[in-house]
């Protein structure tokens, strides 16, 4: 045996005592940790350790749920006026609509996604078609999951998008909500109010997506 | 270059009508109208958790300019741990009616829920039973192979989905590829 041969020998029992070693002490950290996560309740497993109160656990984006009286007309104005991007159309049946609690005789559901990833969801039931409510004075005069916001870059921009298409707005202009802050409501063509936004200064509303450096 | 220097560069090298799309810069927001804002709030952070983030009045002057209402508002935002906000409004002075809840979910037209989508559905319902939330269904209901879903109220009667999919992957795949585009052009690859 050559000396070189020797050397490369050593080194790697070495190399194969230390993996050894790693990969025990791999064993023995997983069998204590798995003992622990068992004390657990089974509800708590993806909640991290130091967390004690209870928190949703979202897998994806939120998604918005609208319910049509026109399916095609509301269609338009979000893919072709907003430019969302049509990702799905379904058809459910009566069986499972009923079953679902949703309506009693099947409804088709088109899938659209914001340009930040959440999908907004345009909803008409078979048959039974809603009726239709007329839009309030006041945007904040009708209860309930009365609007959705887009934080957008450029709110003139928007303003004179929906200007061009004959959107109804809420007020004349965008106003100076607060200081820096740009915002207008507009009103889908079934009467829900839109809000778009413009922020100045995005890292002081929304600190924590800034840390991750969303900006190149 | 700044940002919008670039967003209005890279606008202006594409047809303008045709590909215009919104340019978001932070994720969507749903806003809720309350009667009752201390009881939503309650129910938003204490039973679904979600974290608080500011809690915010508007003037009557600024409320009426912007056309939400005459005497000005109280604004709660709340965070999802997706990264949303939610945003729980009540104006002053206005008294609010409550809709009544009706017998199905898609009987209300309108904006008329927002759906979490959850990696344990029975999970939720538990903890929803446990706080004798209103639920749509007896329980979960398998909506298409793979996929169990619930509808609930809050305690508004807004309505509220959760959604758990077996194979996430293969409904939003452009999850799984890379991260969001923050420039608005928004390339999706159809599942």
């Amino acid at each position: 045996m050559k000396v070189a041969d020797v050397i490369t020998s050593r080194a790697l029992s070495h190399q194969v005592l230390s993996l050894g070693a790693i990969g025990l002490a791999v064993v023995v950290f997983s069998i204590a940790s798995q003992s622990q996560d068992e004390k657990r309740p089974a509800s708590d497993h993806a909640a991290p350790a130091w967390s004690f109160a209870w928190s949703l656990k979202m897998a994806t984006p939120l998604e918005t749920g609208i319910v049509c009286v026109d399916m095609d007309r509301m269609l338009a104005f979000y893919t072709d006026v907003l430019g969302l991007k049509l990702v799905a159309d379904a058809e459910a049946s009566p069986e499972m609509s009923a079953k679902f609690g949703t309506t009693p005789s099947g409804f088709r559901i088109v899938r659209l996604q914001t340009p930040y990833g959440e999908r907004i969801k345009l909803v008409q039931p078979k048959k039974v078609l809603p009726k239709q409510t007329a839009a309030p004075e006041y945007v904040f005069e009708r209860q309930g999951t009365a609007y959705i916001t887009f934080i957008i870059f450029d709110i003139h921009d928007v303003a004179k998008r929906l200007k061009d298409h004959g959107i109804k707005l809420m007020s004349p202009e965008p106003v100076e909500i607060r200081k820096g802050v740009i915002a207008l409501f507009a009103q889908d063509p079934e009467g829900n109010f839109v809000e778009f936004v413009e922020y100045p200064d995005l890292a002081s509303y929304r600190p924590d997506l800034f840390k991750w450096k969303q900006f190149f | 270059m700044n940002l919008r220097g670039y967003i209005r560069q890279s606008k202006m090298s594409t047809d303008a009508d045709k590909s215009w799309s919104l340019k978001m810069v932070s994720p969507l927001e749903p806003g809720i109208v309350c009667v009752d804002i201390e009881r939503m709030l309650n129910f938003y952070t204490e039973v679904l958790g979600l974290k608080f983030a500011t809690d915010a009045e508007a003037s009557p002057e600024m409320s009426t300019e912007f056309g939400t209402g005459p005497d000005g508002f109280r604004i709660i935002r709340l965070q999802t741990p997706y990264g949303e906000r939610i945003k729980l409004v009540q104006p002053k002075k206005m008294s609010l009616q409550q809709s009544k809840v009706p017998a199905w979910v898609f009987a209300r037209p309108g904006i008329a829920y927002l759906t979490f989508i959850v990696p344990d559905v029975n999970e939720v319902t538990t903890r929803l039973k446990k706080y004798h939330v209103q639920l749509m269904s007896k329980g979960p209901v398998e909506i298409r192979k793979g996929i169990t879903a619930i509808f609930t109220c809050d305690p508004e009667g807004n309505f509220l989905e959760f959604v758990e999919y077996a194979d996430l992957a293969s409904y939003r795949p452009d999850l799984f590829k890379r991260a969001n585009s923050i420039d608005g052009e928004g390339k999706i690859s159809k599942p």
